[in-house]
């Protein structure tokens, strides 16, 4: 058992809060967006459609838990060896490094909409890796208490901007449901699924998560919830942009600046936006969190300072060449590589309890 | 006074004991009077270690050994040196050796017995000593020595009178309802005033000696059956490992013990009052309290600690959740204000309504610095007047202040200098720290980091700054305490006494976070009455 | 090379050489902040450097687009607060909004940043062409907030931005004063802001609507207010015959201002926009009734004669429905719910009746509904005649009768009929 195997777990509340107030901010920023050009009026079902696939590896997820105390590691490790182990893990690695490119660039953009009245050179950026550094190179034990701050530091600024947005909202726009094709429905499914991929996050988190009585019912409610933020927000954004919806880049920024009292205290929401950011800046960070969790199980090396630099040197360096073909990248990550997120996400997730099956696994659960 | 009896010699006797655990030198006394005062004088060489010959009744020498000062002489003369005058020692010891068998006659000498002079004298707190070492410990500790010609053995007599301040209120934590009494320096006195609260028999102070030359006493003081036991034995094993030269404040023992070497946030707990000290105890933490300092500690240490004032506990629990909330507000102002001062001018206007930032433009047009140059030196000004303003004489301080604020203020506005706005941002910055006292040293540094931040990466990175300051503290265990606890983790049961503070029926069971075994706090009609 | 690599795993691993580390790696993030911090060049545009742009006006006489920025000169000497601030207005020309924008840099060595811009006026000559030739910069850049007040005037935008105003400081000021929330509420005139006029020109009908912003002289003003007002009821009772007076009047007053003459502000008429282009105008009265259709009102007044006398109406609240049907006969069903009280009558009335927000003869409010019922038939009629969906028909049609939509939504505007049903009630 390696030293990070011995790492601290996280509690079904800190699984519940991950779910209910993290992954949620994951859809906040161009997802709406990307939904709204898909499916337009539709974009509530397509979001719907979405969620609904993102439980299945919650749910798998919760099933190895309650099966088995071994991590993925160990999982793999005692179905197949210990060198299938280690690839698996480097391949999950660099999966996660795949999968933190949209939201890094979701971030990088949104950080220069948002937090500057000019448009800013790209090294405005550069903090959030020194950031993202010192974060990676702490355990899953903190994770779950970011889970844990996430509950003030998203509530708060979710229920404040909603509540200052939906009077400007006009939720008749909504309608008809169903008036597009559902074909659209799905392509918005596919053009988000980098937002919606919270399965694969979970996986490195098996064997850390102490599984408890009650759990399923605690997780669905959480799920629940998170879907429930969701589409508030995304029924509250198209409400507000009905038509402009499609051209609206990062909404959550600007939908709660038609609040009438803004006119005479200046733009305060904005500081809501900023806390909100807090969360979002702690998810951008989870995969690469967990890109250099892997990593360290993979080579067996506990240089977590060292490789978390490393990485995020290399993030620093891909953002900032790729930033001048923004579109193209994204475009890609949204389209042609979107099954690279369904594999991982949902797939991986959904075969992995067959390893359960495994005489030594067996050997080994609960 | 109230303090239980027995617990207080107890604690007397380990802080003796403990005190004669420590010495490692064996030289040891003759039975010659001048000879022992000899090695003594050699041991102690200071001048203010003084010696006072006197004889019995019948002229058997006797010497009272001191540091002047430090002892209460009249105590020494009425029931020290009065009843050995007043003794014929030397008949005492003919009786005495009569009686014994074994008797070697010696010549023309006697043998004094050791034991029938200590119940000669009208004193209790006595004992003796045998090795010069323990003997020159206890005089320089501010105890009398009683050396008798022919017994070989000193006489330590505990008539320490050290000079200490009277008990007054706290400057630093001042409260308007409320117990009004502050800790002093004399740890004798504090273990009084924690006792005088605690009358309880589970309240254990174990004394230890740390400090190689100060050998300052310590005493780690928990309420056995409600502390977390793993605590207390950590904390003891860390107390006892330190291996210090001199040890003049508990704020070395805070350095001393914390697990983090370089943090910019408190990792123990501290008060000067004995009230909050007991409450702290009875929440099942862990206090120390150090001779020398009026400060005691407490651990662990959460940071809504320093949010909470004794005052909230008097006080009506909404009053007391007002004063949180604007604690917590005030100290947000301070951190933030001046950060988000520079970054709406530098690269985020929309902040501000149109109105205000053209106020505030009309006063930058006409200064020579940036926004952020121009707050970076007026918090450089403020902080130094600060400091100034505590270190000066009371008198030249008052006028400095005045100097400072209204005239220097006013005069660089006139001078175009500085902007009217940015005054008032860094002073309502500055005001606003001070409704939290004892996170002012940890917000100075933050509130500096964030105006730098601010001024350099805008306020995209003082959102990350903050980000980083959240994540850091949510990883940053003391002593098995997360500092954001209990926000983070999330102990809802504790929530009652954080931000908001319930009313004391409502607080009828002991902080969750410290893991205290006894859980009831409260026992009344709708109360949980499964106390153990 | 082992001993490298040694002393690099000692130093990223070792416990005490991590906590040294961290406190190299502060230092080093503060050094590397402080310098960035005194350098202070960033390619920042601060306060000093800035030119805060409050009103934006646009023409386009020729091919070129005429861009007036009105900027607020935050002035030391100048009086306190917003209202105390001069203002410049600096005229550039550019092939595009943007390309003009840049160029009061050029002028003024100021960088402009229009997060501060709250108005947008557009001049007759380009509400003539397609007005979103001038605005998508403005929908386009993500620091320019699409919450700011949409308008077009008569003339020029230049003009009317440079028109001076004993209301305030600036002329940007006083027009949103005209334009605010309240004005909105009372029903005189009828707002917009960049976003919805925006989601309207892209949604299914293309249609929009724009208040019209008029300079008036003030002392001609004063001279007309009274009889405006009395020519109010009059005009009011012969149907739009006042209100195309007050729309001659207001457009010579803004022609024949000078630069030096004090003027006030007026936004009572609507301009209607089809695929970004006018098609006509809603004078005072029909705006009145679009603002009694469209929105939810408080506190407007509303007079009409009865028996020789001219009351005027305190209307509390109203509550407007649009409903509509589609069958073989498609209908637009208008129900209009208000409640009322008696805000001032010509002639003095008894003990009894002036009694404050007292109740109307019964007859009174028969003439106003009559009167209403009327007034929004016309309305409908002359917003048929332009083809303009004014009243949303389009797309209630879309969201309520979808399965209709693809057959109807070329025709619809030409077959719809309109049910009017307006219903006064006192306040007692």
């Amino acid at each position: 058992m390696t030293k990070i195997d011995e790492a601290p777990a996280i509690n079904t509340r800190q699984l519940c809060f991950l779910l209910a107030f993290l992954f949620p901010v994951a859809r906040f920023l161009e997802a709406p967006r990307l939904f709204a050009v898909a499916a337009k009026g539709d974009l509530l079902v397509s979001a719907l459609v979405a969620s609904l696939v993102e439980i299945l590896p919650v749910a798998a997820f919760l099933f190895i838990s309650s099966k088995t105390d071994k991590t993925l590691f160990q999982l793999v490790e005692a179905a197949f060896g210990k060198w299938v182990a280690r690839i698996f893990s480097l391949i999950l690695c660099a999966y996660f490094l795949f999968a933190a490119v949209p939201p890094l660039f979701d971030a990088e953009k949104f950080s220069y909409a948002a937090f500057f009245d000019t448009a800013p050179t790209v090294f405005s950026f550069a903090p959030f890796f020194i950031f993202s550094a010192f974060l990676c190179t702490k355990n899953v034990k903190a994770i779950g208490r970011s889970a844990d701050l996430c509950l003030f530091l998203f509530l708060f600024p979710f229920l404040g901007l909603i509540v200052m947005s939906v009077g400007e909202s006009d939720f008749s726009s909504l309608l008809p449901i169903f008036s597009q094709p559902f074909t659209h429905s799905l392509q918005g499914v596919v053009s988000t699924k980098a937002h919606f991929s919270c399965g694969a996050l979970l996986l490195p988190l098996l064997g850390r998560y102490r599984y408890e009585k009650g759990a399923v019912k605690k997780v669905s409610i959480a799920y629940g919830a998170s879907v429930l933020f969701t589409l508030l927000f995304l029924a509250v954004f198209y409400g507000i942009y009905t038509t402009l919806a499609a051209r609206e880049h990062y909404a959550f920024a600007k939908i709660a600046q038609y609040f009438p009292a803004l006119t005479v205290v200046g733009r305060w929401d904005m500081l809501l936006v900023y806390l909100l950011t807090v969360v979002y800046a702690f998810y951008v960070c989870l995969p690469l969190q967990l890109a250099v969790d892997c990593f360290c199980q993979g080579t067996l090396l506990q240089q977590k300072t060292l490789f978390s630099a490393l990485l995020n040197l290399a993030a620093f360096l891909f953002v900032l060449f790729l930033n001048q073909h923004y579109d193209a990248v994204y475009g890609l990550f949204t389209s042609t590589l979107s099954p690279v997120f369904f594999l991982f996400s949902d797939l991986l997730p959904l075969f992995l309890p067959l390893l359960l099956l495994h005489k030594r696994v067996k050997a080994g659960a609960r | 006074m109230s303090i239980t009896p027995h617990i207080f010699i107890k604690n007397i006797r380990a802080y003796f004991c403990v005190s004669i655990a420590h010495t490692t030198c064996v030289k040891k006394l003759s039975k010659k009077l001048q000879n022992n005062l000899q090695s003594l004088k050699a041991a102690l060489p200071a001048e203010d270690i003084l010696s006072y010959e006197f004889f019995s009744k019948d002229g058997v020498g006797a010497a009272i050994v001191y540091a002047d000062g430090m002892v209460n002489k009249g105590l020494i003369g009425d029931l020290v040196i009065r009843p050995i005058a007043s003794l014929n020692l030397k008949k005492q010891a003919e009786n005495s050796q009569k009686d014994e068998e074994n008797n070697q006659n010696d010549g023309d000498r006697y043998e004094v017995n050791a034991d029938l002079l200590q119940k000669s004298l009208l004193f209790p707190e006595v004992k003796e000593a045998e090795k010069i070492e323990d003997m020159t410990k206890e005089i320089l500790d501010g105890n009398a020595l009683l050396l008798v010609d022919g017994i070989e053995k000193g006489i330590v007599v505990g008539t320490k009178m050290l000079p200490v301040r009277a008990i007054s209120e706290p400057p630093a934590d001042v409260a308007v309802k409320g117990p009004r009494e502050g800790f002093v320096e004399d740890f004798k006195t504090n273990a009084t005033l924690v006792r005088k609260r605690l009358k309880s028999p589970a309240l254990r102070m174990d004394v230890m000696r740390v400090g190689r030359r100060s050998d300052t006493t310590i005493a780690l003081c928990y309420l056995d059956g409600i502390c977390d036991n793993r605590l207390k034995d950590a904390l003891q094993k860390k107390l006892q490992s330190i291996d210090v030269d001199v040890l003049p404040d508990s704020s070395y023992v805070t350095a001393l013990i914390a697990p983090r070497k370089h943090s910019l946030f408190r990792s123990v707990g501290t008060t000067e009052k004995p009230d909050v000290f007991a409450a702290k105890l009875a929440e099942g933490r862990v206090g120390i309290l150090v001779d020398g300092s009026p400060i005691a500690l407490t651990l662990p240490f959460t940071l809504t600690e320093d949010f909470q004032s004794s005052e909230d506990y008097f006080v009506s629990p909404f009053m007391a959740t007002l004063f949180r909330v604007l604690r917590l507000v005030a100290v947000m102002i301070a951190l933030f204000l001046p950060a988000v001062y520079v970054t709406t001018q530098l690269f985020k206007m929309q902040l501000l309504p149109l109105g205000l930032m053209l106020t505030i433009a009309k006063s930058a047009r006409e200064i020579p610095f940036s926004p952020s140059m121009e707050t970076f030196f007026v918090l450089l000004l403020f902080e130094t007047l600060k400091e100034a303003s505590i270190r000066m004489p009371k008198y030249v301080g008052m006028s400095l202040s005045v100097v400072g604020a209204l005239v220097l203020g006013e005069a660089a506005v006139s001078a175009g200098f500085l902007s009217t706005p940015t005054i008032i941002i860094v002073a309502l910055s500055g005001i606003c720290l001070y409704t939290v006292p004892n996170f002012v040293e940890t917000g100075s540094v933050l509130r500096w980091l964030y105006l730098i931040v601010a001024g350099s990466l805008g306020p995209f990175g003082l959102t990350l700054a903050g980000a980083l300051t959240l994540y850091y503290l949510i990883s940053a265990d003391s002593f098995g305490m997360p500092p954001l606890a209990p926000f983070s983790p999330l102990v809802a049961h504790d929530l009652k006494d954080a931000v908001a503070k319930y009313g004391i029926r409502d607080l009828d069971t002991r902080p969750k976070i410290y893991r205290s075994k006894n859980k009831t706090r409260l026992r009344t009609q709708g109360g949980n009455r499964d106390e153990n | 090379m082992k001993k490298l690599i040694d002393k690099i795993k000692a130093f990223f691993c070792d416990d005490n050489a991590k906590a040294k580390n961290a406190v190299r790696y502060f230092l080093i993030l503060v050094a590397g902040l402080l310098f960035l911090f005194f350098s202070n060049d960033f390619d920042l545009v601060n306060v000093q450097q800035t030119a805060i742009v409050m009103a934006i006006g646009i023409d386009q006489e020729t091919q070129d687009f005429s861009v007036t920025a009105q900027i607020a000169v935050p002035d030391a000497a100048g009086a306190q607060g917003e209202s105390g601030t001069k203002t410049v207005n600096v005229v550039t020309q550019g092939k595009t909004v943007a390309q003009a924008l840049d160029k009061i840099n050029e002028k003024t060595g100021w960088y402009p940043k229009l997060v501060f811009c709250k108005l947008i006026v557009l001049g007759e000559s380009i509400a003539q062409k397609n007005v979103f030739d001038g605005l998508e910069y403005f929908l386009r850049d993500e620091y320019i907030s699409d919450n700011c007040l949409l308008s077009t005037c008569e003339g020029k935008a230049e003009e009317l931005l440079s028109t001076k105003t004993p209301i305030d400081s600036s002329g940007a000021l006083a027009i949103e004063k005209v334009l605010s929330s309240h004005a909105e509420r009372v029903g005189t005139c009828m707002p917009n802001t960049l976003r919805t006029f925006a989601a309207s020109y892209f949604g299914e009908a293309r249609c929009g609507f724009l208040p019209v912003v008029k300079a008036e002289p003030l002392a001609k003003k004063e001279q007309e207010g009274g009889q405006g007002q009395q020519e109010k009821g009059q005009g009011q009772g012969g149907g739009q015959k006042g209100g195309k007076q007050g729309e001659s009047q207001g457009g010579k007053g803004c022609e024949s201002g000078g630069e030096g003459e004090e003027k006030v502000f007026s936004a009572g008429e609507t301009a209607l926009f089809k695929d970004g282009k006018k098609v006509g105008t809603l004078d005072k009265q029909e705006t009145f009734c679009y603002a009694l259709i469209k929105n939810k009102l408080r506190l407007a007044a509303y007079s009409l004669p009865y028996d020789d006398d001219t009351y005027t109406m305190s209307i509390k609240r109203t509550t407007p429905k649009v409903k509509l049907s589609i069958g073989e006969d498609s209908q637009l069903q208008v129900s209009i719910a208000i409640t009322a009280g008696v805000a001032d009558v010509s002639k003095a009335q008894g003990e009894e009746d002036t009694a404050d927000a007292g109740d109307f003869p019964h007859e009174v409010l028969a003439v106003a509904e009559r009167r209403l019922t009327e007034e929004i038939h016309a309305l409908f009629e002359k917003c048929q005649a332009l083809d303009f969906d004014l009243f949303d028909a389009i797309d209630k049609l879309q969201k309520y009768e979808n399965e209709h939509f693809a057959d109807k939504k070329d025709t619809l505007l030409e077959e719809l009929k309109v049910s009017v049903e307006v219903k006064v009630g006192g306040v007692r």
